[in-house]
């Protein structure tokens, strides 16, 4: 059994030193550990993802490898089907947060947004959409792309102009690519900046992920959000003029600018997020 | 009625000659051990039924020396539960060989194990050239920053202290002689030195139900200064020091101690006597020596203890979870 654990670790290792620059990616189960076989369609890190695996293998001794590998493959199945469900739960908690009227300021692109998003334009909601260009992965022009298909206004924004905007703006929509032990947020660069303004400008902050994105961390500053090294794309237009972005591209944004996170959980605050990792 | 070990502690108690939340539990359960051995049970009654209400004489004395430390209302709260939960049928020696034994893993598990945990919690947040700045003298702090000079580390410490008890004096000794590289200030100087301070570790008395801290006079100050200048303030406490009271600020329920420590010392070379050396006698003036004070939940970044890290607002949570461990105990001789 502990080979297996230990042929499991390696390869977790494997994958997460070759994880492409997103920290949001395919976790991936290993039935003889020699390969990633499956992809599952998840947004979790491979952290947040090897992590929930190797926790099954704890309750592991008594049982025969054939009896470990079942349960695994029911736990991987269910998680597959939550995952989807998750995000109809999602969907259906914070369209409610939307509206008529509502001008809504997205950070670069987000998955998870983009469904809640497009929930609401389903439902007829209007509303109208202004998105951060986010240099230098320019990923905001993805959103715009995406929000036009669904017939929503939407303006594209530099990042320096978010302060200006931040009087027009109604609420702030991001999403996390983890959450940590505190309630705070690991996001794409420049959602910290963002929170800041929206606090100095009394607006709402809302982050939208689903639970299993929650992280046993808890960093005390903008350091100890330890990644290793995610080259920015080279061909991404002036990416070598930012020596210091092609280092980081999160950052951690503190509870205490969060309003709120819309989870498959309901609405919760970031000290509710605690409550339900501790229990 | 009340035992010499007691009347010694209760001395100890009340002269500060012991002071300290997990000092003065560990004193008290020691002292509770003697207690035991030598206790008789009277003819008529069981040990289970009549040693809580003998203990519980020991503690009311106790309790008119100094008011209970949070930790060893804890401590005597499970020790009550679990003279209860001992069966009836047992002898004497084997009740008293039971307690005695149930307070070593008592100390072991919940004082010496628990410190452990935290101070192997704490040190993964201690960084290379770290400048940790502390207040007064917590022994959780103390034994963190002995462990990580003894691993090698490499940082500095300030250690910020006040009148009248400046027990930072010792704390500053002890680390210079482990070789740590300490400042000392008192805290009208936390302005300047703040600028240099990457985190503030601070020990605690209790900590309350709305993630409030209660310390020793001064650390609130501290904590406020250091999160103005947003430098993390992290706080190390055992779960016994987990408290359901709520407190919204140092006054409504605080220690007086004595007020004569605050007259300022006299100065053999200065012909002036000290300007309060007659406070007594001017009939406005009360002198008010306050011992703890209260940090808001606000002003804490993380509170390490042997469960983890968690945020000042789940120490609620916390307790919650204790309380509901502690019932269960409780529940299993029931049945």
């Amino acid at each position: 059994m502990s080979e297996l654990t230990k042929k499991l670790l390696v390869a977790s290792a494997e994958l997460e030193n070759s994880a492409p620059k997103n920290y949001s990616v395919i976790a991936g189960f290993f039935f003889d550990g020699v390969t990633p076989i499956k992809q599952l369609f998840l947004n979790a890190s491979i952290k947040i993802g090897s992590e929930a695996f190797l926790r099954q293998l704890k309750y592991v001794d008594d049982e025969s490898v054939a009896e470990c590998r079942q349960r695994i493959a029911a736990f991987e199945t269910q998680f597959v089907k939550e995952a989807s469900e998750n995000l109809e739960k999602i969907a259906t908690v914070g369209v409610n947060l939307i509206k008529d009227g509502a001008v809504i300021l997205i950070h670069s692109f987000s998955r998870v947004v983009m469904v809640l998003l497009e929930r609401a334009a389903k439902l007829n909601r209007r509303y109208s959409v202004i998105v951060t260009e986010s240099r230098p992965s320019h990923n905001g022009q993805k959103s715009v792309d995406a929000l036009k298909k669904l017939g929503v206004p939407v303006k594209l924004i530099p990042d320096s102009a978010v302060g200006f905007v931040m009087e027009k703006v109604d609420m702030v929509l991001v999403g996390a690519e983890a959450v940590v032990e505190n309630g705070g947020l690991i996001n794409q660069m420049g959602t910290y900046q963002i929170a800041l303004v929206a606090k100095a400008a009394h607006k709402p902050f809302y982050s939208v992920t689903e639970t299993h994105k929650f992280l046993h961390m808890f960093p005390l500053s903008q350091t100890d959000v330890e990644l290793q090294e995610h080259k920015i794309d080279q061909d991404v237009e002036g990416a070598s003029n930012y020596s210091f972005v092609s280092a980081h591209h999160v950052d951690y944004t503190p509870p205490q600018l969060v309003t709120s996170l819309i989870t498959n959980f309901g609405v919760l605050t970031p000290s509710g997020v605690v409550h339900l990792l501790i229990s | 009625m009340v035992h010499p070990a007691i009347i010694t502690l209760g001395v100890q108690f009340s002269e500060f000659i012991i002071s300290g939340g997990i000092a003065r539990c560990s004193a008290m359960l020691y002292a509770f051990k003697k207690v035991i051995a030598d206790y008789v049970t009277p003819p008529g009654t069981s040990i289970q039924r009549n040693l809580t209400s003998y203990l519980g004489k020991q503690i009311d004395y106790l309790t008119t020396t100094r008011h209970l430390a949070e930790t060893m209302k804890s401590a005597i709260r499970q020790l009550k539960s679990e003279i209860s939960n001992i069966s009836l049928d047992k002898s004497d020696e084997d009740t008293k060989t039971h307690l005695l034994h149930w307070i070593d893993t008592f100390i072991k598990e919940k004082i010496v194990s628990a410190d452990d945990s935290i101070v192997a919690t704490a040190l993964k947040f201690i960084k290379t050239d770290d400048v940790i700045l502390t207040f007064g003298r917590s022994a959780a702090v103390e034994l963190l920053l002995l462990e990580a000079k003894n691993l090698n580390y490499k940082f500095k410490v300030i250690v910020c202290d006040a009148r009248p008890k400046l027990e930072g004096k010792i704390l500053v000794q002890n680390l210079v002689n482990a070789g740590i590289s300490c400042s000392y200030v008192l805290v009208n100087s936390l302005g300047a030195v703040m600028p240099k301070v990457t985190k503030l570790i601070l020990g605690a008395s209790a900590l309350l139900s709305n993630g409030a801290l209660l310390s020793r006079t001064g650390t609130a100050i501290a904590a406020m200064m250091a999160h103005d200048a947003h430098v993390p303030v992290i706080v190390l406490a055992e779960l016994i020091k987990f408290s359901e009271l709520v407190q919204l600020d140092s006054f409504v329920w605080n220690e007086i101690v004595l007020p004569s420590v605050l007259t300022p010392p006299s100065n053999d070379a200065n012909s002036k006597p000290p300007i309060l050396k007659d406070w007594r006698d001017i009939p406005d003036l009360k002198l008010l020596n306050l011992h703890y004070d209260i940090t808001p939940a606000s002003f804490i970044s993380m509170v390490i203890s042997e469960h983890g890290c968690i945020p000042s607002s789940s120490v609620l949570s916390i307790i919650g979870m204790v309380k509901a461990e502690e019932e269960k105990n409780l529940k299993k001789l029931i049945i």
